[in-house]
């Protein structure tokens, strides 16, 4: 007798979708399955709350299975998620921001630090704050500075540093030109290198040159 | 690291940007060449990315908790949970066999609701509707009184005299209404009204009331022809029934003199004889009855005890059942009469 073959969920995410929407569930687990980890880590950078970041990894997966049908089959599929999830982070930190009334935001300044310029901060490249700090310290700094970055920057850091996604897929990810992206995400890193010589300063390192 | 040779190339944000894109993975495969061939052949784009290596090397320190152990576990759990509370349409059982069910575009809730939205907007529009065409039918009606106020008084100007009486007061028996009684003659009192109109002193569609819904307006007729309204339902109201006691001398100016129909006689003018006959005229839902003063005015009155020393303008004193061929005995008993 002859059996249908079984479908093998290994191929492109867009047709993994497609099988869904053809009424192949397991296809959906697979989408789930491949990049569920992926968006946590995301997700979780972003808003710093693992409970609230699997909330949003949730309520991500569900809004992709309710508006598959209007997704454009042309278009990739992982920029579209990592929209979703990103909104969906955006709207988290919104609603703590709103609930606990204070500002995520300020320590980095504003769009001013998109100006700094990374390659100013590499005459350090003999600071080994690693070795003279301890590294949970290290760790903590580097908390405080990420999380005091304006969410725009934080965000495209997360995404282009942390994620490794390619330039384009995050311009299509946070609708933004792809100039845009790349003067951001080196706004982000000089911006962060700036912050984090301060940071060690402030903690006394005698050790950090200026 | 040669800072100095460094910054000589990389003074371009363009091309700072491009290796970072670069040193991350981030570019495309022609965007990664355009950096190597930008960089030249020497250590100097190793050299960068050594540096960049290590201005980033705090940034891996910022570790993430791993994902829960059972994530996909839990959003498919939560999709299944969508899934009970928003069926998807397609996969209804109905859709599926091929069933196109006509299910009911509103449910009971939404008629109910529309049900009382409906009645609210009948309950405030309609009963102001009606008090609006009542009010519109008293104001046309006293108009028409005025009318036959200023016509009456042109009667007077042009004659000298008063609007004389008609033949029923002078005829021993003769009735002012259609009777059961065989053989009764019948002098209506519009007789007497009808001069205001046979002398184009009043249009003759001042003579109908709007509150009088099944009185019709008098036909195109040669006016000259005429000694009466040709249909009694052309007229809508009574007027002052005259004898010789109320003769021009005895008129006061408050005295009625015309007002709404009486409620003696039905819609089709003939008396009413079961027992039953309303206070007020018929004209206005029975709330009142407009009536016309000798010196022009028109009231609008809730009884009608409006004659001279309240006395009741459709009532003769003393009389309770009404055979037609009833007669005013005093000259301030105020007595209308179609």
């Amino acid at each position: 007798m002859h059996r249908p073959e079984p479908a093998t969920h290994d191929g492109p995410d867009e047709r993994l979708l497609e099988g869904f929407l053809s009424g192949d569930h397991e296809a959906f687990e697979a989408l789930v399955q491949r990049h569920s980890r992926d968006l946590f880590v995301f997700v979780s950078r972003f808003i710093r709350n693992p409970a609230a970041a699997e909330d949003v990894v949730q309520d991500a997966f569900v809004q992709v299975y309710q508006s598959a049908g209007g997704f454009d089959l042309s278009r990739r599929f992982r920029p579209w998620l990592y929209t979703i999830a990103a909104n969906k982070a955006r709207d988290q930190l919104r609603e703590r921001v709103r609930k606990r009334e204070v500002s995520i935001s300020g320590a980095a300044g504003g769009d001013s630090s998109e100006e700094v310029s990374y390659l100013d901060f590499l005459s350090d490249d003999d600071t080994r704050p690693g070795d003279a700090i301890e590294a949970e310290e290290e760790r903590e700094i580097v908390r405080e500075v990420v999380a005091g970055m304006p969410e725009h920057l934080r965000e495209i850091l997360v995404l282009g540093y942390y994620q490794r996604l390619p330039y384009k897929e995050i311009a299509e990810i946070l609708a933004i030109p792809l100039g845009t992206v790349k003067s951001r995400l080196h706004a982000a890193v000089g911006g962060f290198a700036e912050a984090y010589k301060k940071a060690l300063k402030a903690r006394g390192r005698a050790d950090v040159e200026g | 690291m040669d800072d100095k040779s460094m910054n000589e190339q990389t003074d371009d944000p363009q091309q700072q940007a491009d290796l970072l894109g670069y040193h991350l993975g981030l570019l495309d495969e022609d965007e990664a060449k355009a950096v190597e061939h930008a960089w030249g052949q020497g250590d100097s784009l190793i050299q960068a990315r050594a540096a960049l290596s290590r201005m980033l090397r705090p940034l891996d320190r910022d570790d993430v908790p791993e994902p829960p152990a059972n994530l996909v576990q839990n959003i498919l759990a939560r999709v299944a949970d969508t899934q009970k509370t928003l069926p998807l349409r397609p996969l209804s059982p109905a859709v599926e066999e091929g069933v196109t069910r006509g299910g009911p575009f509103f449910s009971m809730r939404d008629l109910l609701s529309l049900a009382a939205v409906i009645a609210i907007f009948v309950g405030i529009f309609v009963p102001g509707y009606r008090t609006a065409r009542t009010n519109s039918q008293n104001a046309i009606c006293a108009n028409n009184l005025r009318e036959v106020g200023a016509g009456l008084a042109g009667y007077n100007e042009q004659f000298g005299f008063p609007v004389p009486a008609t033949g029923s007061v002078f005829s021993q028996g003769a009735s002012w209404a259609p009777t059961d009684q065989p053989g009764t003659p019948v002098y209506r009192n519009s007789q007497n009204t009808f001069k205001l109109v046979r002398f184009n002193l009043v249009p003759a569609r001042a003579f109908n009331c709007p509150g009088r819904e099944s009185d019709k307006p008098m036909s195109l007729v040669d006016y000259q022809q005429q000694d009466d309204f040709p249909d009694p339902l052309n007229n809508s109201y009574s007027s002052q029934l005259l004898t010789p006691q109320t003769n021009r001398d005895s008129f006061v100016p408050h005295a009625p003199t015309f007002s709404d129909l009486t409620p003696l006689l039905n819609d089709q003018r003939r008396l009413n004889t079961d027992g039953t006959v309303p206070q007020n005229s018929t004209s206005h839902r029975g709330v009142g009855q407009n009536v016309l003063t000798r010196d022009g005015h028109v009231i609008f009155s809730k009884t009608p005890l409006v004659g001279i020393d309240n006395d009741d303008i459709y009532r003769v004193i003393g009389v309770h059942k009404y055979t037609g061929t009833e007669r005013p005995q005093l000259r301030s008993d105020a007595f209308l009469v179609p």
